[in-house]
């Protein structure tokens, strides 16, 4: 059975376009490239310029834009579904793997059916990637991993990360802790590239930002 | 017979039940808790705040309702309210997670008001203290921030004896942050071990001398 490179498609389903969102993003354009990366359901267009450089970027939602995407399987990723993704899945020249471009709620809302699996009924195939709550990035890297051919039971997961973040105060200790699943590499959490830096300092400006935007609304 | 298991849990939840009323009415007015004494006239209900006149109102209004409330819905009888300022509100971990979680309904940045809220807590002589908070912006994954200090106690006996922790929930738009402080108050813990100098000859010789000896 012919068994090609798999397209990913992230559906963008949260309001706003944040750096944390756009660093997830852009790792998984880095992963797949930019070729095989489609973002759809972007809104704004100032979004969908910034996106432009990771990969093909739509305004509609890919529930409305499957029958126009040239696939022969459509996998949607939906933490409720029965099945588990198997290397099996991917069997088929162009697979699409449907990603809800969501950011996690703790303890989970079941965001992903409501606005993606349950419009995509009858189009995609749902699948799990087990009982944890991966990250976009992270979601990404397990499904390209199970592509080649590595079950889901043999890829290494970690359930949380705790990030040191520094203090401005002597004397205090400050962490973040971050309760989603991560997938491990080299025996450390593959975490999305430059959040670090940017949970270290840039985020308390974005979050000023948010919150007084929010405020005003 | 009475059984006397049933009538103490009924009388704890039915303080529980006063507790969370009276946390939930009077988190502005820096609610600290409640203790309920039985009395031969009735019952009597301390309750310990920051802000007492707030609980009490204009010419003790609010005080005359609530005894009509305890009365009627919790059943207590002839209830006697007395309403006291806490000594030292930096160190009542109710007090200072309110104190937070109205910071955040106020517009704050949640690591500033938290920074802001330690320090204070430290200053107020706390062996150690945490806080912890939870929730998720738009657009931002939910996370947990913890920021410590000195020394936090998370097991043992310690913590019965020295450490108060408290939780409460800020209400914002994005949705709800939830807030919580654990403070070590400043006693002496059980674990602290101080290793003495032996004195040197001179000094046991006068000691001895002192004592009446040789």
């Amino acid at each position: 059975m012919v068994r090609g490179k798999p397209i990913i498609v992230i559906e963008h389903l949260e309001p706003v376009l944040t750096k944390w969102l756009y660093l997830e993003y852009k790792h998984v354009s880095s992963m797949v490239g930019r070729e095989n990366l489609v973002i759809t359901n972007v809104k704004e267009y100032k979004d969908r310029l910034k996106l432009s450089g990771l990969g093909r970027v739509y305004e509609k939602s890919i529930s409305v834009l499957i029958d126009k995407i040239e696939h022969d399987k459509a996998i949607v990723l939906e933490p409720k579904a029965r099945e588990k993704l198997e290397p099996q899945d991917f069997n088929g020249e162009k697979v699409l793997v449907i990603i809800g471009g969501i950011m996690g709620d703790h303890p989970p809302k079941g965001r992903t059916w409501d606005l993606l699996t349950s419009k995509l009924l009858g189009k995609a195939l749902p699948r799990s990637l087990g009982p944890g709550q991966l990250s976009i990035d992270g979601a990404a890297y397990v499904a390209l991993k199970v592509a080649s051919g590595v079950r889901l039971e043999n890829i290494p997961l970690t359930s949380s990360v705790e990030v040191e973040v520094p203090s401005p105060y002597p004397g205090l200790k400050n962490t973040i802790i971050l309760p989603f699943t991560y997938p491990v590499v080299d025996g450390k959490p593959l975490l999305t590239p430059g959040l670090v830096e940017y949970l270290r300092g840039e985020i308390v400006l974005d979050e000023d930002d948010l919150l007084r935007r929010l405020r005003v609304e | 017979m009475v059984n006397i298991k049933k009538y103490f849990i009924e009388k704890s939840i039915n303080k529980v039940a006063i507790d969370e009323y009276l946390a939930k009415h009077f988190y502005r007015a820096g609610y600290a808790g409640v203790d309920i004494q039985r009395t031969p006239l009735g019952s009597r209900v301390i309750i310990y705040a920051e802000r007492p006149a707030i609980i009490i109102g204009r010419r003790g209004a609010i005080i005359k309702q609530l005894a009509q409330i305890f009365e009627k819905h919790f059943g207590l009888e002839n209830p006697q309210i007395t309403v006291t300022n806490v000594e030292n509100p930096e160190l009542n971990a109710r007090i200072m997670a309110f104190r937070l979680a109205m910071a955040l309904e106020r517009g704050y940045h949640f690591r500033r008001a938290a920074f802001a809220a330690l320090r204070r807590i430290m200053a107020a002589g706390a062996l150690g203290a945490e806080i912890v908070i939870s929730g998720k912006l738009t657009s931002e994954r939910a996370r947990y921030e913890k920021i410590r200090a000195g020394r936090v106690y998370k097991v043992g006996q310690q913590v019965a004896t020295m450490v108060d922790r408290a939780v409460a929930h800020a209400l914002l738009k994005p949705g709800i942050y939830g807030v919580e402080v654990i403070i070590v108050k400043p006693v002496k813990p059980v674990d602290q071990v101080v290793f003495k100098t032996p004195p040197t000859i001179g000094e046991e010789q006068q000691q001895t001398q002192q004592e009446g000896g040789v």
